[in-house]
């Protein structure tokens, strides 16, 4: 993995930062992806990641710093960089009263893709993504799934070698995010494609190549899933107490280790002795009691010093996720 | 191949749409015609008399009359005349009071030009015609002659006439009829005259006389039926009845038993 | 993985993109049902209704006495502008999709892409133009209706004017929509400037060329005079107007010139304010 990396990298951000009034959005940013691998941008809303996926896609600048993909800059040389790239925005960016075909067909026509070739692949992508037989339909009829599955397919019409997605799922059911998953691994299977993915769904990225974690536009964390669970990660014990007097007895003992506590639950830290400390001591005031093994959620609490989705989903971000799954429009 | 369909079915929507905009330009736009069939007759407003338009004899009634003829014999109704005295006499043509109630057409020596079609629409013009000289004997050059001049036809030139004449030192001597200039000629006192070219072939006709047309600095002009403005449907009914008069060769002979050609052009 | 950029020169891209941008906004205008019926209705309502139900206040009833003194009738005469309606309702409504580009995504598409803010623009403008022009054209099915005698020159003389007239207020359209951030807002600018901007533009009254300056003023009110002369619309209808039905109030050539420069101006406006996107 690591000999990926310092041969030179797919996309690279050096020191960029992004000021947008008083907020910083992006506060020295520096990150490497190797090719070929699957990079996940982890952090809840407004952490910064869609900023910096415009930076890379080359619709902003950065106040400073630098970005390079597949060795191109960015900021210098941006369309030769746009021929690389294959970009899935949050909102889908579709012609919906265009056909399916008729959606691939004009992003070809854009990239300065040659006939014979864009027919091809069209064929090819349709097939990919099972939308073959949807290739007439009038992009307003599809769900957003399968809209969501048009867009990454229309990412590779021309000859992208990154692939950039920024939240991919946002907005959809558990099964077709799977699905998603499902052909966006296919894709990087298929076509050797470095894939740099933004998201705030935490089990998304368990399998990635490598893991950055980002808050109030912070790089906070950097490394593959396995590593970053061993640095930060942490087992957590989650108990269910039986009274309500047990419940207070555990919290005012435990206060120390405490992470979390609702009228249900409680939520301590623990490691392998203490686990076992605890149910000696107090077995008889639980009712239900498991561990948590450290996952990327308690790896990103430690770091933070909250939970990825304490973040009171704001009304933008609510009308935002509207927008994405289709939203109010008709025409 | 649902592709083609869905091309098809769009073009299939566009071609629809001429079709239904087609459809509509069949609407009928006003009632003139209707409103005529119902009289059962076409009624016309002619000046009393102007040959070879209008000559007023039976027997040889003249070109507008014959045309009319033919035309309400094509749509299949009468001819009805309403003769104005003060057509072509009267340079305001006001005061000839003529108006919708009295006739649909108005025929007898109207010309196309920018003025007329202010106040009236055309049907299609059937002859040419513009300021002629005509003369016992042949005249070379005009300059400093004395000269009648008739102008009883509306819509041509006079102030061009005057000023042409004028440049050429002639003198000019104003008829009021075409008597009064066939007097004119004929007694001496003028050395020829100036009219409309019709007129001044049918008078050169009838005293063996000889005609020029002016110089082309003087414009040329077609010899229209007038219509009234909004009477879509009749001016249509007309042209039709005109197109078959043509391609039947009617109009041909008609006018070629009333137009005498002049014999040189000054 | 076949080295890109070398498959096609720059060109060749620009101009395959342009086409596709083109291409995209004439299957819009083809699904778009709302606009293909206000395309029709209006020729319909303006030349049909409006054309019968004032013909007999415009048709002469007593000869050497007229209301309306142009060698035409009324019909033939809004003729000209009914097509030049059509025109202005189908540019300014191609421009809307800005926005709605704009706010629902397909704009960073089409920015993502080797394209120029140059190649996009055209072809927005472009595609909205030739849809504006075609119709323009299902008013010309009406000619016949209006006793408008057309010819295969007249025909391409219109054709010309109506492509020239549809460019400029196409990017009219966009210099305005690149502005307005909401579709509330566009309908406020087109009720308030494009509808008077059509009335006031010798459209469907003629000031007679006949009359000096002073006797215009007589007739009509001198603000509404003044608004008719310095109404670049009034140009350019004037100019359909000659070569449909031949008759000019102004200087033929002024409405030529006056839509070029203006289509040249607003594309390089729209343009401008684009590349700063």
């Amino acid at each position: 993995m690591t000999s990926a990396l310092n041969s030179s990298p797919a996309i690279r951000l050096d020191e960029v930062s992004k000021r947008y009034g008083r907020t910083l959005a992006l506060d020295k940013v520096s990150l490497k992806v190797g090719e070929q691998q699957m990079f996940a941008l982890l952090g809840p809303n407004g952490a910064g990641k869609t900023t910096l996926m415009h930076i890379l896609s080359t619709l902003l600048r950065p106040d400073a710093g630098k970005a390079f993909v597949v060795g191109v800059d960015v900021m210098r040389k941006p369309l030769q960089a746009r021929r690389r790239l294959g970009i899935v925005f949050q909102e889908p960016s579709l012609d919906d009263r265009l056909s399916v075909h008729e959606n691939l067909d004009l992003h070809g026509l854009i990239f300065g893709v040659p006939r014979t070739l864009r027919r091809q692949r069209i064929e090819e992508l349709l097939a990919l993504v099972e939308l073959t037989d949807w290739a007439d339909k009038i992009v307003r009829t599809l769900s957003s799934g399968m809209k969501r599955r048009l867009e990454i397919a229309r990412a590779f019409i021309h000859d992208s070698e990154i692939l950039l997605l920024d939240e991919p799922t946002a907005g959809l059911d558990a099964q077709t995010r799977d699905r998603i998953w499902h052909y966006i691994r296919r894709l990087q299977t298929e076509r050797a494609i470095t894939v740099l993915v933004t998201t705030h769904y935490i089990e998304e990225v368990e399998n990635c190549d490598q893991v950055c974690i980002i808050d109030n536009g912070k790089v906070l964390a950097d490394g593959a899933p396995k590593a970053l669970k061993r640095q930060f990660g942490q087992q957590l014990l989650r108990i269910v107490p039986k009274t309500d007097a047990d419940h207070k007895e555990i919290v005012t003992r435990y206060a120390g280790r405490l992470s979390r506590a609702d009228d249900t639950e409680i939520i301590l830290t623990s490691d392998d002795t203490f686990s076992e400390s605890f149910l000696a001591e107090n077995g008889a005031r639980i009712r239900a009691l498991s561990i948590e093994v450290p996952s990327l959620e308690s790896v990103f609490l430690t770091l933070t010093g909250r939970d990825i989705r304490d973040k009171k989903v704001g009304a933008r971000e609510q009308t935002k996720a509207f927008g994405k799954i289709g939203g109010e429009h008709t025409r | 191949m649902k592709r083609m369909y869905r091309l098809a079915g769009e073009l299939g929507w566009l071609g629809l749409i001429v079709v239904l905009l087609l459809l509509v330009g069949l609407v009928p736009p006003d009632t003139s015609l209707v409103e005529m069939r119902k009289t059962g007759a076409l009624k016309v407003c002619v000046p009393t008399t102007y040959p070879p338009l209008v000559t007023g004899d039976p027997a040889q009634p003249g070109i507008d009359i014959e045309i009319l003829l033919a035309i309400s014999d094509y749509i299949g109704v009468e001819l009805l005349l309403s003769p104005n005295d003060a057509i072509g006499r009267d340079f305001n043509p006001l005061n000839w009071g003529i108006t919708r109630g009295n006739c649909q057409v108005l025929a007898g020596g109207f010309v196309d030009t920018t003025l007329t079609r202010s106040f009236l629409d055309t049907g299609p013009p059937y002859a040419e015609t513009g300021w002629t000289i005509v003369a016992p004997a042949p005249i070379e050059y005009i300059g400093g002659l004395t000269v009648g001049v008739l102008t009883n036809i509306y819509g041509l030139d006079r102030i061009g006439l005057s000023r042409y004449l004028r440049g050429h030192d002639v003198i000019v001597r104003i008829m009021r009829n075409s008597q009064e200039l066939v007097d004119g000629i004929a007694g001496g006192k003028l050395d020829g005259g100036v009219t409309e070219a019709l007129l001044a072939g049918w008078l050169a006709a009838d005293n063996d006389w000889w005609t020029a047309s002016l110089p082309d600095e003087l414009a040329r002009y077609n010899l229209v039926f007038g219509l009234w403005k909004g009477d879509l449907t009749l001016k249509r009914k007309i042209v039709q009845a005109f197109r078959q008069l043509e391609s039947d060769g009617t109009l041909a002979a008609i006018l070629e038993r009333y137009v005498q050609l002049p014999k040189e052009r000054s | 993985m076949t080295d890109p950029g070398t498959k096609r020169s720059v060109l060749m891209i620009q101009l395959g993109g342009l086409y596709g941008l083109w291409l995209r906004e004439v299957r819009r205008s083809f699904r778009d049902r709302g606009q293909l019926i206000g395309g029709i209705s209006r020729p319909i309502l303006w030349v049909v209704i409006l054309g019968i139900g004032l013909n007999p206040y415009f048709r002469g009833e007593v000869f050497g006495k007229i209301n309306f003194v142009v060698p035409f009738t009324y019909l033939q005469f809004i003729f000209p502008a009914v097509i030049a309606l059509n025109i202005l309702f189908t540019s300014v409504q191609s421009a809307v999709s800005v926005i709605w580009d704009r706010e629902f995504g397909f704009l960073r598409e089409v920015l993502v892409s080797p394209l120029s803010r140059g190649t996009i623009l055209l072809g927005k403008v472009l595609g909205g133009a030739t849809v504006a022009v075609m119709h323009g054209c299902l008013v010309l099915l009406l000619a016949k209706f209006a006793d408008v005698n057309l010819t295969w020159m007249k025909v391409l003389e219109a054709l010309g004017l109506m492509a020239m007239l549809a460019f400029a207020l196409t990017s009219l359209g966009v210099v305005i929509a690149n502005h307005i951030r909401s579709f509330q807002g566009f309908g406020i600018f087109s009720n308030a400037v494009i509808l008077p901007l059509y009335f006031t533009s010798s459209s469907i009254f003629p000031l007679d060329p006949a009359l000096s300056q002073e006797q215009t003023r007589v007739v009509y009110p001198e603000w509404l005079v003044i608004m008719v002369e310095w109404n670049p619309l009034t140009y350019a209808i004037d100019a359909l107007r000659g070569a449909l039905i031949g008759y000019n109030q102004f200087d033929p050539h002024l409405g030529i010139l006056i839509m070029g420069v203006s289509g040249v101006v607003l594309f390089a406006l729209a343009l401008f304010e684009f590349r700063r996107v």
